[in-house]
């Protein structure tokens, strides 16, 4: 078994390859988040203490909308709703640890460090509180770093339509679904997902459709027996 | 600084915290049902999907419902199939956005 401090700088040198991947990201929502009239402070508090891109990119979206105010809060529990899952996988490697660990743990937790994490334990690796920590840490900096870049460069661009760049929320979700398309039963589940969601759409709006569709999505995976 | 934005963002770390460690300290010392694990388990999908289908099939520019996303998100779509990374399907998305408005 590796030191403690030798796991560190392991998790934080493994996860460069992924993370280095979101830098694109990060420079999207710091542009997305000018666009929607925040400064670069607010811009910066988003990806400082959320650090969750895709409710980031939910959240700049609905305040460019006009709407500041629960629809945020909902689609933040929503959309980060998949880090019970996470959590649910990675938990029972971790029997027994102290709980300010795994505390510590928790907020190094996202779709980067748990997609490397099951990977490595999946390989035989040990179960590592720091090398996960490690991770987020290299993550929480290019993260972070990345946005300030777009937001700092934010205000220059002024015709975002023209360079498609309001298609980008959709267009990073839509990478998100590709990612968790992983068999034809989640195809299934997306097509009952949207149309459910289409009905909640035309109904009530948008928040209305992420809540609906969901459900409908938790609903018939815990009522079916199928993986 | 807006301060209602500020309190928007404070309440969205904490919920986003809530999601990350007590499942992870639950199922660390308990064994979790196997149909909310099942349940969970589709909370992606579920979430992607209805973030992006209605709003592509029902994109309006201009005052009339355009093809424009549809075109756009079904590039974007495969291309995340295909490559397996999220940030790709982000640039070709934008791009045939762009495109798109190019030509069209």
């Amino acid at each position: 078994m590796q030191s403690t401090s030798a796991m560190f700088a392991k998790g934080m040198k493994d996860i460069l390859p992924v993370a280095a991947a979101g830098i694109v990201d990060g420079i999207v929502f710091g542009l997305l988040a000018r666009q929607a009239g925040l400064g670069i402070a607010e811009a910066m508090l988003f990806s400082l203490l959320v650090t969750a891109a895709s409710s980031q990119f939910a959240a700049v979206g609905l305040i460019s909308q006009g709407i500041v105010g629960w629809p945020i809060l909902v689609s933040t529990a929503l959309l980060n709703a998949r880090h019970l899952l996470y959590g649910l996988a990675l938990g029972p490697h971790f029997r027994g640890r102290p709980l300010w660990k795994l505390a510590l743990m928790g907020t190094a937790l996202n779709d980067e460090t748990y997609a490397l994490k099951a990977t490595y334990l999946e390989r035989g690796g040990n179960p590592s509180i720091a090398y996960v920590v490690g991770a987020g840490t290299t993550d929480y900096f290019i993260w972070n770093g990345s946005t300030l870049i777009g937001a700092w460069f934010g205000a220059a661009f002024t015709q975002t339509e023209t360079y498609g760049l309001d298609f980008a929320f959709i267009a990073t979700f839509l990478g998100f679904l590709a990612l968790n398309l992983l068999s034809s039963f989640h195809l299934k589940v997306a097509v009952c997902a949207s149309a459910v969601a289409c009905v909640g759409y035309v109904l009530a709006g948008s928040t209305a459709a992420v809540i609906a569709g969901t459900l409908t999505a938790i609903v018939i995976g815990a009522v079916s027996g199928e993986r | 600084m807006n301060e209602k934005i500020v309190w928007i963002i404070l309440l969205s770390a904490l919920i986003t915290y809530l999601t990350k460690f007590p499942m992870l300290a639950i199922s660390s010392r308990w064994e979790v049902p196997a149909w909310l694990r099942r349940g969970l388990a589709m909370v992606p999908v579920g979430v992607f999907s209805s973030m992006t289908i209605p709003p592509i099939l029902f994109h309006v520019r201009d005052g009339a419902w355009s093809p424009e996303f549809l075109v756009a998100g079904a590039v974007s779509l495969a291309v995340g199939l295909w490559r397996k990374q999220i940030v790709w399907a982000l640039v070709a998305g934008v791009l045939v956005t762009a495109l798109y408005r190019l030509v069209f």
